[in-house]
């Protein structure tokens, strides 16, 4: 594993591009202008993960694609897996907005979640 | 033929009780030089005087009006100004105002400060300028698909998509034969096929002429670029062609244009970063600023210009039956509807029988858009907001004799995508108006040729499998 | 004989600012209010931003658009506010009568204050010349995005994009999420456009190469987009030869800005800024024709949505002004912004109108660190901020005390001044 990495902080518009030491513990940060910043360069070194939105089919509604969000954050390298997961998925309309379309998604403990309110339109 | 002229010949032919096949490698009409030029109906004062292009451009531009109110097309009788800076400027139109009188062409002489009254945008140190008031604007491709329209009405069949491979000569008469394979048989044949003109006489007989491709490229600035431009715009002609205009070609879009470069490339209609920066460079002489930051839209088109420098209208020298209306170039658009009628009298049209049945042609009738929207409500969704096109409207363009459901065939109709946006808002609304309509996948809709298919995938197609 | 169809406030366009107008409205009390909206139906382009990033200060949390546009529309519905849908405004007429075609056919609408909501659209390509052909497959980032958020299709499989604004990093996201290849975005500033955050999780995660100084010089492909050639370019922004690549691609995005959609303002003769190309605004938000208010990305483009409904809140209250009390001449003071500053919005203010605080919106011209905003009154110095980081993608504000001094103005301006080292 390599011991000086670099993080670019997003916690702020202004990314700091913060150095980690991690040859000693606890690891050292630099180039950080507030606090926040270690704390998001740990997460993004030892568990980083993502909030995922993206699109599943649905039938009955003025469109043909449901905007969906995972309920929190999955891990980073695990999106894609997520994705192949919603690929099959379909519903029907109507929808709500919040309602859950799949739940513990590959037991990732998280959520599939519509974020937007579909009718069902007639014909 | 698909291009204008070839539409005038094919109205012609459809008065005649005679079997009329049009062929173009093409997939729509006016898909070449009739879609990207000046749109101006040249008055006629420019070619030189004794020349096929002077006599044709004079009587085609006496000609269109009727033409344009008989096909409801817009025709905008805008005049022309030809503005010179300079002395030596002035001295030029003085002798073009002399060659004016020889062609049969009306033009008047206006002062800096009548041409300053009149167009407030033109660069203040203009000296003089040459007004040519039957100078008009209609777009080529309007008139085109109205011509074609009508002709099939009439029985005149026409294939697109029908590349000619080769021309030869038959027991009786010609075979000509396509890249898909099939052949077609016919007593007479006329060579129309604009910049491949002397490529299909070469199929069946030699030939001195020669098509060489002369590449113009334009921009298109939008609405609100200059608060005024009445007239269609000309510097002082040179040798390499009519110089960069102005033209306003509606009241919301003002296209800046050609220039003027000898080509190889027949496909050809890339635009560059030279021709752009000569355009501006060169407007900027005439109007006293570019807005660029209104440009659009920019394209390029290929005119024909052959060696003779002279419209080609002619019986072949070999083949009798065989006719060649070839090196159309400027002012092609305007000379036309007389190339037509030159060629009618060549070919002697007038000893073939006389349709019968000959239908006037029937526009879409545009009562009050107010009543069709009652009748039909969706002339009243506005799909193309720029340009305040219907759904209605888009769904027509599809059919009929001369519909098209490609996104470009759709925007040269009803223009959908010719506005500000230029189609960012609409398109995919568009692409699915299209495939509800004509029943096919979206995946199946195309921009303008067999392998313009605008979308590629279903999302997460590649995971399904 | 119909009735006359009148009312308080028309609101044209039924996206974020059109929507938090109407509901703005009706919480001050105006019953007569209709929302105009030309698509099917209410949300506007959020409805196709399905990213997430939304509400953090409206909602103190994250929401995707569609989500953050429902909190919106679902509060249109609930307090009965009318709306029309596919319905297109084709004209604004000084009286502050609106022409509006819609299945109905085209009636004329009144109203005492018209709202413009418009929002703003995407640069096509023209606007920036890319030489070459004009094949398939080259398509703004917007219609992209709308192509694949919400009808299901991508647009091409080996994808570039120009232009590092949030739109395109975005879409260079989704496109791989969805099983495109994204082979490189290109950016001909030195710095990217879009927000860190966007750089990060959008490009480096998927390990997407992002071309800073470079653009594309030229587009290949006779019918589909097959190829462009990308270049590096001076620090004029001029091509620099022999740095050409030549990138097999089949599509191309642009995401070469936003320009607010001001057709119809320009029409009736509303007067634009140079600057933003939005409407000349006092601080009520009203533009040079009275009754005509104006809030949203039609008023500036913004990145953050959330300032978009706080200011079409803040046009509502101009607009509360304006149907209460009718002041034809008041006194403007000018507000410019000089150095460092590319605009300044509200352009004027008027006394009688203000509050005990006055924000003005800014953008600056570079990226720049330990910059003071200063503002004067006359030349005098009435407040400055010191900003620890500024760039241009970020719209940012300076919050005022209205005093005398500045209620007795002539003229305020707006500067940026860099600290000495």
């Amino acid at each position: 594993m390599n011991e000086l990495q670099e993080v670019i902080c997003i916690i702020c518009p202004k990314g700091c591009h913060i150095e980690v030491d991690r040859r000693q513990e606890p690891w050292e940060f630099s180039g950080n202008s507030c606090k926040r910043g270690p704390i998001y360069a740990q997460k993004e070194l030892t568990a980083p993960s993502r909030m995922l939105t993206t699109t599943i089919a649905i039938k009955g509604a003025i469109v043909p694609r449901l905007p969906v969000v995972t309920s929190s954050d999955v891990p980073k390298e695990r999106m894609m897996d997520v994705m192949k997961a919603l690929a099959k998925t379909q519903v029907d309309a109507p929808i709500k907005v919040g309602d859950v379309i799949v739940s513990n998604i590959l037991d990732l403990g998280v959520d599939i979640l519509a974020t937007r309110t579909l009718e069902r339109i007639s014909h | 033929m698909q291009g204008v002229v070839g539409a005038f010949i094919a109205k012609e032919l459809s008065h005649y009780d005679v079997k009329v096949l049009v062929l173009d490698k093409e997939n729509d009409f006016a898909n070449q030089t009739t879609m990207a030029n000046s749109a101006i109906i040249h008055s006629g004062y420019d070619p030189k005087p004794g020349t096929l292009k002077a006599k044709l451009n004079v009587q085609g531009n006496q000609m269109y009006k009727d033409i344009c109110h008989y096909y409801k097309i817009p025709f905008n009788q805008m005049g022309s100004l030809t503005v010179a800076f300079d002395e030596a400027g002035v001295a030029r139109l003085h002798e073009l105002k002399d060659q004016a009188t020889i062609n049969g062409v009306e033009v008047e002489l206006l002062s800096a400060e009548e041409v300053l009254a009149q167009e407030p945008a033109i660069n203040p140190t203009v000296k003089m300028a040459l007004l040519a008031p039957t100078a008009s604007i209609v777009y080529p491709w309007q008139i085109t698909f109205a011509l074609f329209d009508h002709s099939i009405s009439n029985g005149v069949e026409v294939k697109l998509g029908q590349e000619v491979v080769a021309l030869r000569k038959a027991q009786e008469g010609y075979t000509i034969e396509t890249k898909s394979g099939e052949e077609f048989q016919a007593h007479h044949v006329i060579n129309c096929a604009g910049l491949f003109g002397v490529e299909i006489q070469k199929m069946i007989e030699p030939t001195e002429d020669a098509i060489t491709p002369r590449k113009g490229e334009y921009f298109v600035l939008t609405r609100g670029a200059y608060k005024y431009v009445n007239h269609i715009i000309f510097p002082l002609p040179t040798e390499r062609g009519k110089g960069v205009l102005a033209v306003p070609i509606s009241n919301r879009e003002i296209l800046i244009g050609p220039t003027s470069e000898v080509i190889d490339d027949f496909d050809d209609v890339t635009t560059t970063k030279e021709g752009l920066s000569y355009l501006i460079k060169e407007i900027k002489n005439t109007m006293s600023t570019v807005p660029t930051d209104r440009i659009i839209h920019e394209f390029a088109g290929l005119r024909a210009s052959s060696t003779r420098h002279d419209f080609i209208i002619e019986e072949s020298k070999y083949n009798t039956g065989l006719y060649h209306v070839i090196g159309i170039e400027s002012p092609g658009l305007a000379s036309a509807p007389a190339i037509a009628k030159y060629l009618a009298d060549l070919a002697a049209f007038e000893q073939l029988p006389r349709k019968t049945n000959f239908k006037e042609y029937q526009p879409t009738t545009l009562i009050t858009k107010h009543k069709q929207v009652k009748d039909h409500p969706d002339y009243g969704v506005i799909i193309c907001h720029c340009e305040h096109v219907s759904r209605q409207e888009i769904r027509d363009a599809m059919h009929g004799n001369v519909g098209s459901h490609t996104i470009k065939g759709i925007k040269k109709r009803v223009r959908a995508g010719f506005g500000p946006c230029q189609g960012g808002f609409c398109e995919p609304t568009i692409v699915r108006l299209i495939s509800q309509e004509m029943g096919i996948s979206p995946k199946e809709v195309l921009h303008d040729g067999p392998n313009s298919a605008v979308l590629k995938r279903d999302s997460k197609e590649i995971f399904k499998t | 004989m119909k009735a006359r169809k009148e009312y308080d406030v028309i609101i044209i366009g039924g996206g974020p600012a059109g929507l938090a107008a109407a509901v703005e409205a009706h919480a001050r009390g105006l019953r007569s209010i209709l929302i105009v909206e030309r698509e099917n139906q209410l949300g506007g382009i959020l409805l196709q931003c399905i990213h997430n990033g939304f509400g953090l200060h409206e909602f103190k949390e994250e929401l995707t658009g569609p989500a953050f546009a429902q909190r919106y529309i679902d509060k249109v519905y609930e307090l009965g506010i009318e709306y029309l849908l596919e319905a297109s405004v084709t004209m604004l007429n000084p009286d502050r009568s609106v022409m509006i075609v819609s299945k109905e056919g085209f009636v004329r609408y009144f109203a005492k204050a018209v709202i413009l909501a418009m929002g703003c659209q995407e640069r096509p390509r023209g606007a920036i010349s890319i030489p070459g052909s004009r094949p398939a497959g080259v398509l703004t980032a917007g219609a992209a995005q709308k192509y694949l958020n919400m009808d299901g299709y991508l647009v091409g499989e080996k994808v570039f994009i120009l232009g590092s604004g949030d739109i395109g990093l975005i879409m260079a996201r989704r496109m791989t999420l969805e099983g495109a290849k994204v082979v490189g975005v290109a950016e001909i500033q030195r710095q990217p456009n879009g927000i860190t955050r966007n750089i990060v999780q959008c490009l480096h995660d998927f390990h997407i190469p992002l071309y800073l100084s470079h653009t594309v010089t030229r587009i290949y492909g006779k019918e589909r987009i097959q190829a462009i050639e990308l270049s590096q370019v001076d620090e004029n922004l001029k091509p620099i030869e022999g740095t050409e690549q030549y990138i097999e691609v089949d599509a191309l995005l642009l995401s070469i800005g936003l320009l607010p959609n001001n057709s119809l303002s320009e029409g009736v003769g509303i007067a634009l800024s140079k600057a933003t190309k939005g409407p000349i605004v006092s601080n009520d938000l009203q533009t040079s024709i009275p009754g005509y208010f104006a809030c949203g990305n039609v008023l500036h483009v913004h990145d953050v949505v959330d300032y978009v409904v706080a200011e079409a809140r803040r046009c509502v209250d101009g607009v509360m002004h304006y149907l209460s009390n009718q002041i034809s001449e008041e006194r403007h003071i000018e507000v410019t912004a000089h150095t460092g500053l590319h605009y300044v919005v509200p352009q004027s203010i008027k006394p009688q109108t203000l509050g005990a605080k006055q924000r003005f919106y800014f953008r600056v011209k570079s990226p720049d660190h330990r910059v003071k905003i200063q503002i004067f009154a006359d030349g005098m110095l009435i407040k400055e901020s010191l900003k620890s980081h500024v760039v241009p993608a970020e719209m940012e504000y300076i919050e005022v005390d209205i005093n005398d001094a500045v209620r007795q103005a002539q003229h305020i301006t707006l500067a940026l001044h860099k600290e000495e080292a």
